[in-house]
C-alpha cells in the first residue's frame, strides 16, 4: 500500500514538475522516497530481468548508451537514466518514468549508470544482473578522496552481488581485473579488453604497481595510462585472457573507427563505430560483452545499432552551425582530457579549439589536474584558439607555460561572445570544444537558445 | 641545441613516480619555463626507490604529495637516503620545495589515525598527526618570506594536521581556508632555503615570486652571489588574482566536505 502511495506521490510530483515545464528534477524521487523508503528496491524487482549497472571513471554515459541501443536494437523495453542522474531521487524518477499508476514496470532491462562511490549504498536495491566496471582514473580527488579508497568502496558494493548475476571487468585495469579475488560464489566474471598494436607513450599516475605484492607490473602492451597487457614479474600476476577483445584495426578516424571484435563464445564480428578514440574502443567492447549476455541477440541487429550510434552529450557530440561543424568534448580528468589530445592529433592541420575550465562541485574544485595533462603536444597545431570558464585564467596560464603561440590565444568568459567567436570563424573549419561538465552544460545552454541543441533531458 | 655556455641548475625530483598526486608536474613546469625564459637552463633528474643519485649535485630539491600506501614506501627508501637530503639543504644551501606528503616526510614524523609512527627526515622541526576531517579547498595565504608581504594562493587537500615547533617560520598566514592544523592560523613551514606547504593546485605556476625565490637560491648554490632578470608577469598575476578572487568567495560559502 506505502509502495502504490509513494508511485502515485511520485507521479503526481513529476506531473506537476511537467506542466511547469521544468525538466530533470529530484523533487518527484525526493517525495516517492518519502511515503515508502523501499520503492526504489520495489520498482526494482518488476523489471523483467534486472539491472545492467555501469560503474568506474571513463566511460560510463556511452558505455550505457550503447548497452542500451543494442538491447533495444534487439527488441528488449529498455529504461535508462539517461540525465546522468545516479543518486538514489535520481534513480527513483528514472524507474517512476516506466512506472504505471498501479506500480508495474514496464521494462525488460534497466540499463543504469552509477557513480562509483554511490554504488555500494545503492547496488543492494537494484536487483543487479550485470555489474560492468569500466576503469579507474583520478578524477575529482577532492570529492571521494584518492582511488584506492574508491577501489575499496565498489569492492564492497561486488561482494553484495548475487549468485546468478554477471561481472563484467576491464581486464585491462589491473585496478579493475583484480576485483574478481572478492566476486561471490555463483557470480559469473566476463573480461573485456584490447589486443590491438598499439603503443601509448602514456605515463600511468595510478596503478603502476601490482595490486597483490606491490611491485611494479611490466607492460606487453600499454593502451592509455596504466590500462594494457601487463604482467608482475614478482608474483605473477598477470592481465586475464579476455572474452571479448579487438585484435585488430582496419581503419581510424576522426569520424570513427573499423574493428574486428573477436569473442571466445561466438564469431568475430566486424563493425563500424562512430567514434573516434581508444577510448571508445573499451566503451564497446564492455557493451558488447555485457549484450552478449543476454538472451535471443542477434549479431546483425547489435552491429547495425553500433553503427547508428548517436554521440552522447558531449561525447565527440556534433552541433552544426551553417557549414560549421562543432564538435562538444566532455573532459574531466587527465587520463580523458589526455585521450582527446591523441584523438585530435588524427585530425590533420591546424585546430580550432576551445577550453573550457570551471571548478564547479560537479566538476571538482581542485584544478591540479590540468598541469597534468599533456597540452604540449598541440603546441604546433594551435591555430585557434580560446579559453573560459570559472578557471579561464588558470587555462591561459596553464597554456602559456605550454608555450603556446599566445597570439592565436584569448580568454573569452563570456559564452554569448564565444558562440558569436566560433561561428564567425570561416566556415567549413571545424571547431573542437572540450570542457569540464558544467562548462558544457553552460555552453549548451547558450547553444540552446540560439536554438542550435537541444536540452539534454531530450536526448 | 645546448648553450654550453648557460647557466644551469639541477633540479632533483624526489619520488616523482610515487609522489605526484596534484598536478607536481607544474611546479616543475614553472622552474623550469622561468629559468628558460631568462636564458638560463634546468636540468630535472628524478629519484625513484633504490635509485643510485648524486644527491650533492641537486641545487633544488623537489618532493610531492602521495597516496597513503606510497607515502609509507618512500617513508622507507628515506631512512637510507634522508640523511643525505638533509645535508644538501642544511649545509650545502640546496634549496626545496616540499608539498603535502613531501612536507610531512621532510618534518619529524606523521602518526596516522591508527597510532602507527612513521618516521621523517626531521629538515623541518614538525611533526604531523592523521585527522578525521579532510581540509579541502581553496587557500589564500600570506607570506613574509621574501622580506616584504605577498601572497600565495592553491589549494589543499589533506587529513594530517602538523604542528610547527616553538619559533619554527611557517610559510605563511592562513587569510582563507585551514592551513597546517586548522587551529593556529599557520601555513606551512621555512628553513633556510627550504620550503614545505599543503598548497598545491599546482602552487608555482600562479605564485610567480616564490618559483624565483627558489630559482635564485639554485641558481646562487651553483654560481655564487645571483641576480634574475624580470619577466612579464601579466598571465600569472591574472591567474592569481582569480584564484584569490574565488578562495575569498568559496571560504565565505559553507566548507565542502569529502565523503
Amino acid at each position: 500500500m506505502r509502495y502504490k502511495l509513494a508511485i502515485i506521490a511520485g507521479k503526481l510530483a513529476k506531473a506537476g514538475l511537467r506542466l511547469l515545464g521544468r525538466g530533470g528534477t529530484a523533487l518527484p524521487g525526493i517525495v516517492a522516497r518519502f511515503f515508502d523508503g523501499s520503492v526504489l528496491r520495489q520498482m526494482a524487482s518488476r523489471v523483467k530481468f534486472g539491472s545492467i549497472v555501469i560503474t568506474g571513471t571513463n566511460g560510463k554515459t556511452t558505455t550505457a548508451r550503447m548497452i542500451s541501443d543494442g538491447l533495444d536494437r534487439n527488441g528488449y523495453i529498455v529504461l535508462n537514466n539517461r540525465s546522468g542522474s545516479n543518486l538514489e531521487r535520481g534513480l527513483i524518477a528514472t524507474f517512476l518514468d516506466a512506472c504505471d499508476w498501479r506500480g508495474e514496470v514496464d521494462a525488460d532491462v534497466a540499463v543504469l549508470e552509477i557513480d562509483e562511490a554511490d554504488l555500494v549504498n545503492l547496488i543492494s536495491q537494484l536487483s543487479v544482473k550485470q555489474l560492468i566496471i569500466t576503469n579507474f582514473f583520478r578524477d575529482q580527488l577532492d570529492r571521494y578522496g584518492e582511488i584506492l579508497a574508491l577501489r575499496d568502496l565498489v569492492k564492497q558494493a561486488v561482494e553484495e552481488m548475487n549468485a546468478g548475476a554477471s561481472l563484467v571487468l576491464n581486464a585491462d585495469d589491473p585496478l579493475v581485473a583484480s576485483m574478481e579475488d572478492c566476486v561471490p560464489e555463483g557470480v559469473e566474471v566476463k573480461y573485456f579488453g584490447l589486443k590491438i598494436e598499439y603503443e601509448s607513450d602514456d605515463f600511468a599516475l595510478d596503478g603502476r604497481d601490482c595490486v597483490n605484492c606491490g611491485q611494479e607490473l611490466s607492460y606487453q602492451k600499454k593502451y592509455i595510462a596504466h590500462l594494457g597487457d601487463y604482467s608482475c614479474k614478482n608474483c605473477g600476476y598477470a592481465r586475464m585472457e579476455p572474452d571479448v577483445s579487438i585484435a585488430e584495426i582496419e581503419s581510424v578516424g576522426i569520424t570513427g573507427t573499423k574493428v574486428i571484435i573477436s569473442r571466445r563464445s561466438k564469431d568475430d564480428l566486424e563493425l563500424f563505430l562512430p567514434l573516434p578514440g581508444v577510448f571508445n574502443l573499451y566503451n564497446l567492447l564492455a557493451a558488447v560483452a555485457s549484450v552478449d549476455l543476454m538472451d535471443g541477440v542477434d549479431d546483425g541487429l547489435l552491429k547495425d545499432a553500433v553503427a547508428k550510434f548517436k554521440p552522447v552529450f558531449g561525447r565527440f557530440e556534433k552541433v552544426q552551425v551553417n557549414d560549421q561543424e562543432i564538435y562538444l568534448m566532455l573532459s574531466k580528468n587527465p587520463t580523458g582530457f589526455n585521450e582527446l589530445i591523441k584523438t585530435l592529433m588524427v585530425e590533420g592541420g591546424g585546430l580550432n579549439l576551445v577550453f573550457i575550465l570551471n571548478d564547479n562541485y560537479a566538476d571538482g574544485r581542485d584544478i591540479s589536474w590540468i598541469w597534468d595533462i599533456d597540452l604540449e603536444k598541440l603546441r604546433e597545431r594551435i591555430n585557434w584558439l580560446a579559453v573560459s570558464g570559472t578557471r579561464g585564467e588558470e587555462m591561459l596560464l596553464r597554456v602559456k607555460y605550454a608555450e603556446y603561440p599566445m597570439e592565436r590565444v584569448g580568454l573569452e568568459k563570456n559564452y554569448r561572445q564565444l558562440i558569436a567567436d566560433i561561428t564567425a570563424m570561416p566556415s567549413s573549419q571545424r571547431v573542437f570544444v572540450l570542457s569540464t561538465y558544467t562548462g558544457m552544460l553552460e555552453l549548451r545552454a547558450e547553444l540552446q537558445k540560439k536554438g542550435l541543441v537541444e536540452g539534454f533531458w531530450n536526448d | 641545441m645546448i648553450n654550453m655556455e648557460q647557466d644551469q641548475i639541477k633540479i632533483g625530483w624526489l619520488y616523482s613516480r610515487s609522489m605526484n598526486l596534484y598536478g607536481d608536474r607544474g611546479n616543475i613546469m614553472s622552474l623550469f619555463r622561468r629559468a628558460k625564459w631568462r636564458g638560463k637552463g634546468v636540468e630535472v633528474l628524478e629519484y625513484n626507490i633504490g635509485d643510485k643519485f648524486d644527491f650533492a649535485d641537486i641545487d633544488l630539491f623537489f618532493f610531492g604529495g602521495g597516496q597513503d600506501m606510497q607515502q609509507l614506501e618512500v617513508s622507507q627508501d628515506l631512512i637510507k637516503v634522508g640523511k643525505k637530503i638533509l645535508k644538501q639543504v642544511e649545509k650545502k644551501g640546496a634549496a626545496m620545495l616540499a608539498i603535502c606528503g613531501g612536507l610531512q616526510l621532510m618534518a619529524n614524523y606523521y602518526e596516522t589515525k591508527g597510532g602507527h609512527r612513521i618516521e621523517g627526515v626531521g629538515l623541518f622541526d614538525a611533526h604531523t598527526v592523521g585527522g578525521e576531517e579532510r581540509f579541502i579547498g581553496n587557500v589564500l595565504i600570506d607570506s613574509e618570506l621574501a622580506g616584504e608581504s605577498n601572497r600565495l594562493v592553491g589549494f589543499e587537500n589533506h587529513s594530517g594536521r602538523t604542528y610547527l615547533a616553538q619559533g619554527v617560520q611557517p610559510l605563511g598566514k592562513v587569510v582563507v581556508g585551514r592551513g597546517n592544523n586548522g587551529e593556529d592560523g599557520t601555513e606551512g613551514v621555512v628553513y633556510q632555503n627550504a620550503i614545505g606547504s599543503y598548497l598545491h593546485g599546482s602552487l608555482l605556476p600562479k605564485n610567480p615570486w616564490l618559483t624565483d625565490w627558489l630559482l635564485l637560491r639554485a641558481f646562487s648554490r651553483r654560481y655564487g652571489d645571483y641576480q634574475l632578470e624580470s619577466l612579464n608577469d601579466e598571465v600569472e598575476l591574472r591567474a592569481q588574482e582569480a584564484a584569490i578572487k574565488l578562495a575569498h568567495h568559496q571560504g565565505s560559502v559553507k566548507n565542502i566536505t569529502s565523503k
